[in-house]
């Protein structure tokens, strides 16, 4: 009987630990889940990145990469865009001192294809949702040194991502 | 073996705690609602953190809603903002600003005082809800970071009580992909909603002979978000016969139909192989 508990526990342990982990950097998680709409007009929207932002591996050579994850509930339809979230941004990373990369930032949600990061006036479609329901996917985020980038400081970005309801 | 349980109790609880998540929840992600002119109206938002995410400075503000021909609503600028269905002028909302400790809610209450002479149809605007903390953090931090942040662009949708409302459209923009092929024609045309309210719409296309045989034909529809007024949609559709084409006359009949088949425009446009 005790080693059953032990076993139940574990089984139960390992259940949520499969549950709390940041994606795998080999499977990509897309997945879509539908549920019954219970509170009308409801959006809830999680990002795991890292309070103060994540880091790219290292840029030079390149390319830098990383990878986070995002969770979205919504009791209706809805979309997920994202942009550079820098007023006057065009969605490149640069150093406050005025460098900018020339290849601009990119980034992917789940299974689908690298984009370039829009300008802050501009938007990438990242996700439709057309039914109610809960999604899980893995963010990626990578950057490509040129040559004749500078290479002797560090560069940042702001990506912002919304979700918002849609309507007929 | 209760003492076991109670530590691996212990461990999921720590888990739970450590691993960091940056969001928040919206009660009320869209208002839609009728209205009388003259009349006034408010709508209470909620925006909320859980426990585990950290202390979360947001913005909320009142703009134009503008749609991009990929059905993206954002929000424009009182000064860029120039649609005669935009609802920007006459909306409030308080407060534009606040802070909330994890765990933490706020409740937003917009208000719109409608004009006596609003006019017919449907007027559109944004609440552009945005999280501040992640910019600050990744601009101070340096070191190739890539800062991340959430917001939400809440749709305001007023119908108007006693409107007339106009369902009109028309095609622009119609073009075949050059250069054309024998196997396969892409064609692209561009939607716009000339009336005074939303609507969901799809496209018709036929490819025909010179003696009117029909050959192939493909429809697509604006998908979940409808097409506002006075902005246009995009639409990308590719014609496979089951054969190649012949030399000689084609023609490709297009049709614009709301849901229920109501034709909005019709247009077409020939080509020779």
């Amino acid at each position: 009987m005790a080693k059953l508990d032990l076993i139940v526990s574990l089984a139960v342990l390992i259940t949520i630990l499969a549950l709390s982990m940041p994606s795998s950097a080999v499977s990509p998680v897309d997945k879509t889940v539908e549920v019954t709409a219970t509170i009308p007009e409801e959006i809830i929207i999680d990002l795991d990145e890292a309070e103060d932002g994540i880091s790219l591996s290292p840029i030079y050579p390149g390319p830098g990469v990383a990878e986070g994850r995002i969770s979205i509930l919504s009791t209706g339809p809805w979309m997920l865009t994202a942009k550079d979230g820098t007023a006057g941004g065009d969605g490149r990373m640069r150093t406050s001192d005025g460098h900018v990369l020339f290849r601009k930032h990119q980034i992917k949600l789940g299974s689908g294809s690298y984009k370039d990061l829009a300008g802050n006036s501009g938007y990438n479609l990242m996700k439709i949702g057309l039914l109610p329901g809960s999604y899980i996917g893995t963010t990626y985020y990578r950057q490509y040194f040129t040559v004749g980038d500078y290479a002797g400081t560090d560069y940042n970005v702001f990506v912002m991502w919304e979700c918002s309801a849609t309507f007929d | 073996m209760k003492k076991i349980q109670i530590l691996m109790l212990l461990l999921v609880v720590f888990i739970s705690i450590s691993v960091y998540a940056s969001g928040f929840k919206i009660e009320g992600a869209i208002w839609k609602e009728k209205v009388s002119p003259g009349g006034s109206i408010t709508k209470e938002i909620n925006i909320s953190i859980d426990p585990d995410d950290a202390e979360t400075e947001f913005t909320i503000g009142v703009a134009g809603l503008e749609q991009t021909l990929q059905g993206i609503n954002r929000p424009l600028s009182a000064s860029n903002d120039t649609s005669p269905y935009t609802a920007l002028p006459f909306i409030s909302v308080s407060p534009v600003s606040f802070l909330l400790k994890p765990g933490g809610s706020q409740t937003v209450t917009a208000k719109a005082d409608i004009p006596i002479d609003v006019g017919s149809g449907t007027r559109f605007a944004i609440l552009s809800l945005r999280t501040i903390k992640a910019a600050t953090s990744a601009e101070i931090d340096g070191n190739r970071r890539v800062g991340v942040s959430t917001g939400s662009n809440i749709p305001v949708v007023l119908t108007i009580n006693g409107s007339e409302f106009l369902m009109t459209g028309e095609i622009t923009d119609l073009e075949i992909e050059d250069p054309i092929s024998v196997a396969n024609q892409n064609v692209s045309l561009i939607l716009k909603n000339t009336g005074n309210t939303q609507y969901l719409a799809k496209v018709k296309v036929q490819l025909k002979d010179e003696k009117n045989n029909s050959l192939v034909s493909s429809e697509m529809d604006s998908g979940v978000q409808a097409i506002v007024p006075p902005f246009s949609r995009l639409f990308e559709l590719s014609l496979v016969p089951e054969a190649s084409l012949e030399p000689g006359s084609y023609k490709i009949i297009v049709s614009a139909e709301l849901e229920d088949g109501t034709v909005l425009d019709t247009q077409e446009i020939g080509f020779e192989i």
